[in-house]
């Protein structure tokens, strides 16, 4: 995948970068069946720094369903994030989108995610990992299905976006968060149609 | 193989039973042997994450079959007794399970494929510091449908104890994450509606 400053720079310059926007669109629509991309080290640090410090102030819920979901959350404010980067998210996906719900979570002990939990009404989704320390053992993982029982994980990174398409059959979860888990998971989660 | 049957009926929140010292200590002990001779496959889903036996009716080890032969003939009449539920013959699902330290398997009610009593058969004891017990949920109804709310009751496995439930779509439970480098070993399945 692409490094930091040049995908940095694709947001922000995209007629510079329009070689680098095809190489992610080609990525994000290369696998049919679960289509999707992960961009690693996708913010400055500057600007990371300044959306942690707005997600640290915000008052988080612990929310659960049991048969759906356990989670902590909180809707997110919208002017986080600039036209800019929803510039950069209708070039990669090819379609002028509409932001349904954003919402920041966080993922501690005994927290998960199941299927059928899936908002059907999004057509792409957009996952931020805040993530700071984190170690695959704990689970938390995000994993991409689809209806022909096809999967792939993205394991946490922090500073990493990952873009999902939401066509048929395809849904996602949070694996359970086990016992070994002693910092917590900070995603920010926004849907579009 | 003989079981002296001295079982408790409960009915919150759902139907469930349960069955103190089910075999002779030996016979509970033979199983283990035989268990351990199996393979055990990771099973993972949003759902759950421990390991499985293959369907143990397979099995060719002579001490699983009798086991399988016993739950499918002379144990199921005397469920059906018990239950007053009937329960179709030869169709006994049955696996081995076995789940270990950050182990789980998340809420559901278990109804799937004419699914009637779920069984699980416990072949260790754990304490409830240890996790690994079986949570069962109350439940209620939203928009028509029962949701299941919180967990009212927590049976903590115990060696030689089988407890069985009615499925329905107020059975929610869970199997909560074992805690400890522990082994939580039990052999587990359904039984099927004896029509539809």
């Amino acid at each position: 995948m692409q490094k930091n400053k040049k995908i940095i720079s694709s947001v922000y310059d995209e007629k510079s970068n329009k070689g680098i926007n095809k190489k992610i669109k080609t990525a994000f629509t290369k696998n049919k069946n679960l289509p999707s991309v992960t961009l690693n080290d996708f913010f400055t640090e500057e600007f990371l720094k300044n959306i942690n410090l707005k997600v640290s102030s915000l008052k988080f819920k612990h929310e659960k369903i049991a048969d759906k979901h356990s989670y902590s959350q909180v809707k997110l404010p919208v002017n986080i994030f600039s036209q800019q980067f929803f510039d950069f998210i209708f070039t990669i996906t090819d379609k002028k989108l509409k932001l349904i719900s954003s919402q920041a979570l966080k993922l501690s002990t005994k927290d998960y995610t199941l299927l059928h939990d899936n908002n059907r009404d999004s057509k792409h989704i957009i996952i931020i990992d805040l993530t700071s320390v984190w170690d695959n053992s704990w689970g938390g993982i995000l994993y991409l299905t689809n209806d022909k029982g096809e999967h792939l994980f993205v394991p946490p990174h922090n500073n990493s976006l990952t873009i999902i398409r939401q066509k048929a059959g395809i849904k996602y979860f949070f694996k359970y968060v086990n016992n070994l888990a002693n910092k917590e998971r900070k995603l920010l989660i926004l849907r579009f149609v | 193989m003989k079981t002296a049957l001295k079982y408790k009926l409960y009915e919150k929140p759902f139907p469930h039973w349960i069955i103190k010292d089910f075999l002779p200590t030996a016979e509970a002990v033979d199983l283990i042997k035989a268990l351990s001779k199996e393979k055990f496959y990771l099973k993972e889903a949003d759902l759950f994450t421990f390991y499985q036996t293959n369907d143990l009716k397979s099995a060719s080890n002579k001490i699983l079959q009798k086991f399988n032969h016993y739950l499918s003939s002379e144990f199921i009449d005397e469920l059906e007794e018990m239950t007053k539920i009937k329960l179709k013959r030869n169709s006994l699902d049955i696996s081995g399970n076995l789940y270990q330290n950050t182990n789980y398997l998340l809420p559901h009610d278990d109804r799937l494929e004419n699914r009637s009593l779920a069984f699980l058969y416990y072949l260790s004891g754990l304490e409830k510091k240890d996790g690994g017990s079986l949570a069962l949920y109350d439940t209620k109804k939203i928009s028509g449908k029962e949701t299941p709310n919180k967990i009212v009751k927590r049976i903590v496995p115990q060696f030689n104890t089988m407890v069985i439930f009615q499925v329905s779509n107020r059975s929610f439970h869970e199997v909560e994450e074992l805690l400890q480098k522990k082994q939580r070993l039990t052999i587990s399945g359904w039984f099927h509606h004896a029509k539809k």
